[in-house]
Order: C-alpha cells, then sequence, then structure tokens
C-alpha cells in the first residue's frame, strides 16, 4: 500500500493542472491576509493630512454655513436634548476623522471573516484537485493500465484518496499555519488586543479547516472515481450549490437554511453558526417580535451533515469501483 | 501443474442497456497452452477485446471460469498479474506525461526498479524519444511503448489486442519480430488480431471465434487441414473418375483439376500413371487461414446472423 501510496504522490507531483491548484491553494489565502492587513493598516501621516485638507474644504462648503445657522435656531431639533446653539458648530462641522474610516484588524473578525472564506476556498480548490486528479485517469484511460499492475481496485481507489487526502491536509496546515502566523505578526506589530482564548479557538478552526480541506479532497475524488468523468462532477458540484440550494429553500423555507452546505460547513469550522430564521421568531402579545429570530447550529451537528455527505459518496464510489467494468 | 496458461470454460459477458441485453462473449471455452505464439482471431466485434478484459479483471464475466497458470481469475488474479503483461485496445498513457514517466509510475507499482524502465525503453526502440511527451508520439510510437510497458513485468504469458493496428510496415515487421523473439524465448502470448497474415506468420496455434462463441481451435497447421493440389492432364474428366475412385475429392476447372487429399503428391502421380494418364502439371495448394477464416465467420460478416445476440 506504501507503494502504491508513494506512487499516486508522484503522479499527483507530475501533473501541471494540480501543481497549479495547489499554488493557488496556497497564494490566495496569504492575498487575501495581506489584502486584509492592508485594508485595515494605520492611518499615516499623510492619510491624516489628507483628512484634515478634505475637512477643511468641506467646512467651507456654504451649506455647511446654512446648516449651522438652522441648527443655532433650534439645537434639540439637531443635535438632541439638551444641546445649545454653542453645539452646533461642533457636530456640524466636518471633522478629518470623517475621512479616516477603515475596518479595524482583529483576530476576531479575521477568524471568522477572512480565515474562513479562506478555507472555504481551500476546500474548493482541493476539491477541484481530486476530481481533475482521477478525471485525468478516466479521461485519457490509464486507469486501466494502472490496473493491468495492480489488479486490486479498492487498494487503487484507497491509495489515489490517501494521497489527494495527505496532500490536502499538509498543504492546508501549512499554509493555515503561514496565515496565522502572519496574522499574529501584523497584530503584534500594530498592538492588536488578543482575547484570552482566542488562540486555542483560532487552533481548533483551523484544525477543523485542515480536516476539511482534506476531506474537500476526497469528496472531490470519490465523485469523480463514482461518475469518472471530471464534467459530470463539475456539473453536480455546480447543481447542488445552485439547484439544490435554491430547491432546499423552495421547499423548507427559511428553516432550509439549516441544511445548507454553506451553513453545516461554516458550522463545523466555526465552531458553530448562528443564523436568521424568521420561523424562530417568538411575538409579544402586542405584535412585537421577541427574541432574536436566530437559531444556532453547533460544530457537531454540522460535522455530522458533512460527515454523510462524504461517507455517502465514499461508499457509493468504492461500490462503484469494485463492481464496475473498467473501459 | 497445468499446461494451460489460459483456461476458461463457459465464459459468457452480457452487457444490459435500454435496448436490452446483449451478449458479447457466448460459452466460450478457450485453452492457451504454455509455450508459443497463440493467435486469437475474430472479427472485429466478436468478443476478443472482451474475452481479454474479463481475463486481466477489467470486465465481469457474466458466468463461466477462467484460469491463468491454472490460478482462478479473477478472485486471485493478484496473485498471477506479475507474471502477465497486456495491451488492450489502444495504448492508454497519460498524455502530458513522458514516456518514461507513465513506465516509472507503472513500475513504481509493483515495485520494479528505474533500470527496467530504462531497458524496457531500448528494447522497443524508444530510448531517444524517452523524455517526449507521449502526446506527441505517433500511433506506432505508442504502441511500441505499451509493449514496454508490458515487459516491465518480465511476463510469462504476453496478452496483446490488435499490437499492429495503425502501424506503419516497417513497425509491423518490428512488432511480429519482437512478438516471435519472445515467444522463441519462453514467454506464451496471446496474440488477438482480425489480420489473418499476421497469425498465420507468427502464431503456432489460433482461436477463431465470432458472435462471441468459439468456432475453431488447434495448431495452425491443423486449421489449415488437408492440402489441395492443382494439376493439369490432357483428358480431365478421366483423371477426376480415377482419383474420385481412389478416394480423392476432385473439383473440376475450365482446364485443370482441383484435388483435395490428405495423400502425398506421388500417390496422385500413381493413380493417374495407373489409369494411363500423364501429368504437365502438379501444384500443392495449401489452403491459407483467410480461407479457413472466411468460411467459419462468413456469418458474422455476411450480416446473416447478428454480430451479437440479442436477449430480451
Amino acid at each position: 500500500m506504501m507503494r502504491l501510496l508513494s506512487v499516486e504522490l508522484t503522479r499527483l507531483r507530475w501533473r501541471r493542472a494540480i501543481v497549479v491548484l495547489l499554488v493557488a491553494c496556497i497564494a490566495v489565502p496569504l492575498i487575501m491576509l495581506a489584502g486584509f492587513a492592508w485594508s485595515t493598516r494605520p492611518f499615516s501621516e499623510a492619510d491624516i493630512a489628507e483628512a484634515k485638507q478634505l475637512a477643511a474644504q468641506e467646512a467651507q462648503q456654504p451649506y455647511i454655513a446654512e446648516e449651522i445657522a438652522r441648527c443655532e435656531q433650534d439645537p434639540e431639533n439637531y443635535t438632541g436634548p439638551g444641546a445649545t446653539a454653542a453645539d452646533c458648530t461642533e457636530a456640524l462641522t466636518p471633522t478629518y476623522q470623517n475621512y479616516l474610516y477603515r475596518q479595524e484588524f482583529t483576530l476576531t473578525s479575521l477568524r471568522t471573516d477572512v480565515g474562513a472564506a479562506a478555507i472555504i476556498i481551500m476546500t474548493g480548490l482541493m476539491m477541484l484537485v481530486g476530481t481533475t486528479f482521477v478525471g485525468h485517469d478516466w479521461n485519457t484511460g490509464s486507469m486501466s493500465n494502472q490496473l493491468l499492475f495492480e489488479p486490486r481496485r479498492l487498494r487503487v481507489w484507497w491509495a489515489k484518496g490517501l494521497a489527494v487526502m495527505l496532500v490536502g491536509a499538509v498543504v492546508g496546515a501549512a499554509v493555515l499555519a503561514t496565515f496565522w502566523a502572519g496574522a499574529s505578526l501584523v497584530a503584534a506589530s500594530r498592538d492588536v488586543r488578543v482575547e484570552p482564548g482566542l488562540w486555542s479557538t483560532i487552533v481548533e478552526t483551523q484544525a477543523r479547516g485542515v480536516v476539511a480541506i482534506a476531506l474537500g479532497g476526497l469528496l472531490g475524488l470519490a465523485l469523480t472515481m463514482l461518475f469518472r468523468s471530471t464534467v459530470a462532477t463539475l456539473s453536480l458540484m455546480f447543481g447542488i450549490s445552485i439547484a439544490g440550494s435554491l430547491l432546499i429553500m423552495t421547499v423548507l423555507g427559511e428553516e432550509g437554511t439549516r441544511w445548507l452546505l454553506p451553513t453545516n460547513f461554516l458550522a463545523f469550522v466555526l465552531g458553530g453558526f448562528t443564523y436568521y430564521d424568521g420561523s424562530a421568531c417568538s411575538f409579544s402579545p402586542d405584535g412585537m417580535t421577541s427574541g432574536d429570530c436566530e437559531r444556532h447550529v453547533s460544530a457537531m451537528d454540522g460535522g455530522v451533515v458533512l460527515a454523510v455527505i462524504v461517507v455517502v459518496a465514499v461508499l457509493l464510489s468504492v461500490w462503484s469501483m469494485r463492481r464496475r467494468d473498467v473501459p | 501443474m497445468s499446461d494451460l496458461v489460459i483456461e476458461t470454460s463457459g465464459l459468457r459477458k452480457e452487457f444490459t442497456g435500454r435496448r436490452g441485453t446483449r451478449v458479447a462473449v457466448n460459452d466460450l471455452d478457450l485453452a492457451v497452452p504454455r509455450g508459443g505464439v497463440h493467435g486469437f482471431l475474430g472479427p472485429n466485434g466478436s468478443g476478443k477485446t472482451t474475452t481479454i478484459r474479463m481475463l486481466l479483471g477489467l470486465a465481469r464475466p457474466t458466468a463461466g471460469t477462467m484460469s491463468l497458470f491454472g490460478t482462478p481469475v479473477p478472485q486471485r488474479l493478484p496473485e498471477v498479474i506479475g507474471r502477465v503483461g497486456a495491451v488492450v485496445e489502444s495504448p492508454k498513457f497519460s498524455p502530458t506525461f513522458s514516456a518514461r514517466q507513465n513506465l516509472r509510475l507503472l513500475a513504481g507499482s509493483v515495485g520494479v526498479e528505474r533500470g527496467v524502465v530504462d531497458d524496457a525503453l531500448v528494447r522497443v526502440g524508444l530510448a531517444d524519444r524517452a523524455d517526449d511527451r507521449f502526446k506527441s508520439y505517433s500511433l506506432g510510437m505508442k504502441q511500441r511503448l505499451a509493449i514496454a510497458a508490458t515487459l516491465l513485468k518480465s511476463p510469462d504469458l504476453l496478452i496483446l489486442d490488435e499490437p499492429t493496428n495503425g502501424l506503419d510496415p516497417a513497425g509491423i515487421r518490428e512488432i511480429r519480430e519482437l512478438i516471435r523473439g519472445l515467444g522463441e524465448a519462453g514467454v506464451t502470448v496471446l496474440l488477438s488480431s482480425h489480420i489473418l497474415a499476421e497469425v498465420q506468420q507468427v502464431c503456432t496455434s489460433a482461436t477463431i471465434i465470432g458472435n462471441g462463441r468459439m468456432l475453431a481451435s488447434g495448431l495452425v497447421e491443423d486449421l489449415l487441414g488437408s492440402t489441395s493440389y492443382r494439376l493439369r492432364v490432357g483428358d480431365p474428366a478421366a483423371a477426376a473418375t480415377a482419383l474420385e475412385r481412389a478416394g480423392m475429392t476432385v473439383r473440376t476447372d475450365v482446364d485443370s483439376l482441383d484435388v483435395i487429399t490428405d495423400e502425398p503428391a506421388d500417390r496422385i502421380t500413381r493413380v493417374l500413371a495407373d489409369a494411363g494418364l500423364y501429368l504437365s502439371e502438379l501444384t500443392p495448394v495449401r489452403a491459407d487461414l483467410e480461407t479457413i477464416f472466411l468460411e467459419l465467420t462468413a456469418d458474422d460478416r455476411m450480416g446473416v446472423t447478428p454480430m451479437t445476440e440479442e436477449v430480451r
């Protein structure tokens, strides 16, 4: 088995399309981190000087003076109870801070936004890796040639599956570790406060992310071994992501959100996911909503849904490999 | 230990589709003895490739049993696959890998050393182009690479399915020499082909199938059967009568006679001399495999019966 695994790892390494996908797997999350770090960068002296200039120009606009004059006639209506005419100038004159808005860099938002998106993208790319890896074998007919040397089909299946999972896990772990090492450097350079326990949450998220990435590769491979066609697998994935979601939401309404793939994926990776569900709202006697109209999916619940999908695909694929004739 | 390298009994393969069930191989009893080159002849669609695919574990038989080297397959195929090299239909390799890369992957899966890959490439004359991509190869080069792949395992049995398809005359000759050499070196070769000259030139024994059934099998010499003689004589009618009286089968042509007999030529001359008739010409005419093949597979080719039996 180790010999076959080694052969499949070599085959993966030699496939140009897979190398391109793996490069994308490495580059995209790091580019996303760089983008996030750039868009949250602290303001420079030049930024502040430019903002001050813009604020000064804005303050010279006639409508500002007119607005202040109107405010001074009825300050409380403009700036709130207890306001005086003196408050109007301060409240209505543009300040340079108005021109300096950027999202704050926090590790919490990085984990739930960019970090989660990176894991989703890497999982999708690994699915493509798994798909194109064995799709090529079926499309070229080289699968039958391989079986002439190793006729134990399940061994061949698992050698390919393990190779894809191994590559997914190693690349996923390395990229996510690099991602968060970079994030911690950015946080340290900006004196960002790290909440207690956040790093352990991040580590757990990344560990589940690595599992998701590796299993994404396995799922792509299993589906392609089942359909024996890259196009069929990609069509199914596209169909499920679009038509499947529409069908679920049409049949189940807002409650269908629970069964959507992204909901369960995010629940598993982030350690739980909360979503809006109108049917969860409760109403007070005066007709106002009470409660938060939200539902929560735990990591375990999301993981079970994902595991069922992967296990069913693998079982069908293995059965097909064992039973069907090889072209 | 069985002296048969390949043996099938009651082998049957059905394909089920929307139009019903199609029988590709029907109750086939195939026996390939150890050593030599065995031809596996049949028209296109007669079930040759399906039979080979079943023997190699690529397709599951609907019924029947098969064995390679006396070992039942596909149940115990892994035990004997290391002794079998095979090319099934067209060469199938990864088009973006070089010949060397393709062979290295196959060799790696059975633990064969890299040196063997290089040797195989040299043996089929691809050493100079070994690092070119497979997709840049001509059909002949692809066929040669497929044969190189079969040599990686130093096989005792080589199964070649139409190995000269698409080759130019020089390529065909090279492959035939290679096959003949392997046969002489003790490798049993099953050569599937619809090219009769190929089988007749290279094979020591042959099996002819049609409609998925075995039509004839045995040594090529035996399949060719009786020799006939074409003779010219002054009085063909009298000669025909004398020869028929001696138990020979005679067909009369315009100015000659065709005599079909197992008797040696001197027996013919003696019979005619005893009848006072003297030959002006006596030519042995050996039936060729093409004649046998065309007679046996006439139904297939003429469409009298369908290529495959329909079962609904």
